[in-house]
């Protein structure tokens, strides 16, 4: 049991990021995470382990999104097709291993974010709020919302690539 | 709609696709796009690898972005002040560094993402290293309610929290265990067993919420009390052992194996008696003997009794701890398992914080933690041959020094990994114990038990310091023991 604790240790932050990519509302992407994961213990004695265990989970995950789409096919989801999942699954696959040097960055990033700009970031991925709840809360308008998330998150993306390119220099040096 | 002047000219087709890609894009992470709108840029992401990649990346980085913000909340939140009560919110320099080692164990679990996974998640293989270990600071605050005191193969639905709970953390909201064992600690000193599938979550020092799957708890000692909520009823403990399990039908199903409890819920309020079991459903109160006949099975760790220790033959080499000098320990993982010194005690990489030690009684070795190693270990592998289901018990004896004591978080965890002959690592179970606040220069026991999995054919045995990043804070360790009971 515990090489498939070892096998989702590595593949469950892809996974939920996969998930979060297709799901964005963070509710209903963690309770598909869980999903995966019930479903990857279930059904891991049907893994090949001649393969590589996180498109394996990518593909359950692709499942379960397309099954959580059909049963909500009446409201207002983002969709993406069958053919869309798959292609991301690959891609999810393709740049897993680039993220430890950028979340080291955005430690320190993150901490340079402040004032209201950084709680509107803690209402929208702490509580789970949409722009249009913040907005309420904070006497904005949604537009005005979206644009302080949107200057928030570029601030801490290009944080993260001046520090990654210090860092390349520094190695190169 | 668009806040992009779609009028503008274009140079090209395949820049006017990358700013519709970019509008789209920036908008959909808050939620922000019709269903059309959505079709559009699913279509844009995967018109080619290179803008699939582009979209992962996107997907990744605001999932990073919430792990990170929400453990670095966590620990914001629960910060206790100096009588031991929870302060929300703080906002002192204690609060900024607890948000670093915050954010410290998160780049920890991604460290494991990156694909040295093995470091820290499931194995503690060796020493994980904060990517930033400037930002951790001495440990001096009180551990949570409620710690992760042992587990048994667990696999959580986010391994963020699997990791956490290592650390001797307790992260907010209901935690989901997809399988395996694990042992809850509670403050007021009771403990509760939970078996996968569940979720749970510890709500005080004595008491705990269980949505889904079963939980054993127990209260040692006259005196501590620990209260289990389910969707149908409350059940505290009165020192004694009970089990509760919470079906998929929010069924509640009780049984007492010793002692008594006391139920509110199911339309009034009642002692139960070991012996005694029900079922608490919309309809009410019914006996469910058959929950009591199959009470063994129902979130049990294997024992760990001293008795197994003297009875078995010992397989450690060195287990006093004789041949272990300063700077001779060859490092974990560098290692094949046929060069012959795979037999003695390895340590971290660099055998960073660990040093030999005057012995007290005949030889000992400290393991230190020195703020950039989150668990410095001691290890040794034993070929054991095929031992499937046969019980394993591994003990190490180990002190906290009063010149140099644990604090905080801080904790000696004993672990031990099966490995199969492809050597692949099919199982593990551990125990935490000398936790900080325990008395300084006493030896004292710690023990693990676990029944070897089919195909097991070597263990690997540890001693581990949780060091949680700490400057400060060691174990001395004087003696380990491992046995295959063979006959039990």
């Amino acid at each position: 049991m515990l090489l498939l604790s070892r096998l989702w240790s590595e593949a469950q932050p892809v996974v939920a990021a996969m998930v979060a990519g297709a799901v964005v509302d963070f509710q209903h992407s963690e309770d598909l995470v869980s999903q995966v994961a019930e479903t990857v213990v279930m059904k891991f004695d049907d893994y090949d382990r001649s393969r590589p265990f996180t498109p394996w989970a990518l593909g359950i995950a692709r499942n379960i999104i397309l099954r959580h789409y059909e049963r909500r096919a009446g409201e207002r989801l983002v969709f993406f097709d069958d053919r869309i999942l798959s292609a991301m699954a690959i891609a999810h696959e393709q740049v897993a291993g680039e993220s430890a040097e950028r979340l080291a960055a955005m430690q320190k990033c993150l901490a340079q974010i402040k004032g209201k700009t950084r709680r509107v970031m803690e209402m929208r991925y702490l509580h789970g709020l949409k722009p249009a709840a913040i907005g309420h809360s904070l006497d904005m308008t949604t537009n005005a919302v979206w644009v302080m998330l949107h200057r928030g998150r570029d601030a801490v993306s290009k944080c993260i690539g001046r520090k990654l390119m210090a860092a390349e220099w520094e190695g190169t040096a | 709609m668009s806040n992009v002047d779609h009028t503008r000219p274009m140079s090209d087709g395949g820049e006017r696709d990358a700013d519709r890609y970019e509008e789209l894009v920036s908008r959909h992470f808050d939620g922000l796009l019709s269903a059309e709108e959505s079709h559009e840029l699913g279509a844009l992401a995967a018109a080619d690898p290179a803008s699939a990649r582009d979209f992962a990346r996107r997907s990744m980085f605001h999932q990073h972005l919430r792990a990170t913000l929400r453990l670095e909340h966590d620990y914001a939140e629960r910060i206790p002040d100096t009588l031991g009560r929870w302060t929300f919110g703080g906002t002192s320099a204690e609060t900024a560094g607890w948000a670093a080692r915050a954010a410290g164990i998160v780049l920890a679990a991604t460290v494991a993402v990156a694909g040295v996974g093995w470091l820290v998640t499931s194995s503690f293989r060796s020493s994980a290293r904060s990517i930033d270990a400037g930002m951790l600071g001495s440990v001096s605050s009180a551990p949570p309610f409620a710690v992760l005191n042992a587990a048994v193969d667990d696999v959580w639905a986010d391994s963020n929290v699997g990791l956490s709970l290592r650390h001797g953390s307790l992260p907010r909201g209901a935690i989901r265990l997809v399988s395996g064992r694990v042992e809850m600690l509670f403050s007021s000193g009771g403990t509760a067993v939970i078996e996968g599938p569940a979720v749970f979550e510890p709500i005080a020092a004595n008491a705990m919420r269980l949505s889904e799957g079963s939980v054993r708890c127990r209260c040692p000692t006259k005196g501590t009390e620990l209260r289990v909520v389910t969707p149908a009823t409350t059940v505290t403990d009165l020192g004694t052992e009970f089990l509760v399990s919470v079906g998929s039908n929010q069924q509640t199903r009780l049984a007492v194996t010793e002692g008594s409890m006391r139920i509110d819920g199911g339309g009034g309020t009642r002692l139960v008696h070991e012996g005694e079991a029900f079922v608490i459903d919309q309809e009410g109160w019914k006996d469910d003997i058959g929950f009591l006949k199959d009470e063994a099975q129902v979130a049990q760790l294997r024992f760990a009794d001293r008795e197994i220790v003297e009875r078995f033959p010992e397989r450690l080499a060195d287990p006093d701890m004789h041949g272990v000098g300063s700077g001779s320990l060859p490092e974990v993982g560098q290692l094949s398992s046929l060069d012959p010194r795979v037999t003695t005690w390895m340590a971290s990489g660099g055998n960073d914080g660990i040093v030999r030690v005057e012995p007290v009684r005949g030889s000992a070795v400290q393991i230190h933690s020195r703020g950039s190693v989150y668990w410095p270990l001691l290890s040794q592998e034993v070929v054991t041959g095929d031992i499937g289901g046969q019980l394993v018990v591994f003990e190490a004896v180990a002190a906290q020094p009063a010149s140099d004591p644990l604090s905080g978080r801080q904790c000696a965890i004993v672990k031990i990994e099966f490995i199969d002959s492809s050597r692949r690592m099919i199982g593990d179970a551990q125990r935490h114990f000398l936790r900080a606040g325990a008395p300084v220069n006493r030896y004292v026991p710690g023990m693990v038990a676990a029944e070897a999995p089919a195909g097991t054919v070597a263990v690997r045995v540890f001693v581990l310091l949780n060091a949680f990043g700490g400057k400060t804070g060691s174990i001395i360790v004087e003696r380990a023991s491992f046995v295959v009971a063979s006959e039990l």
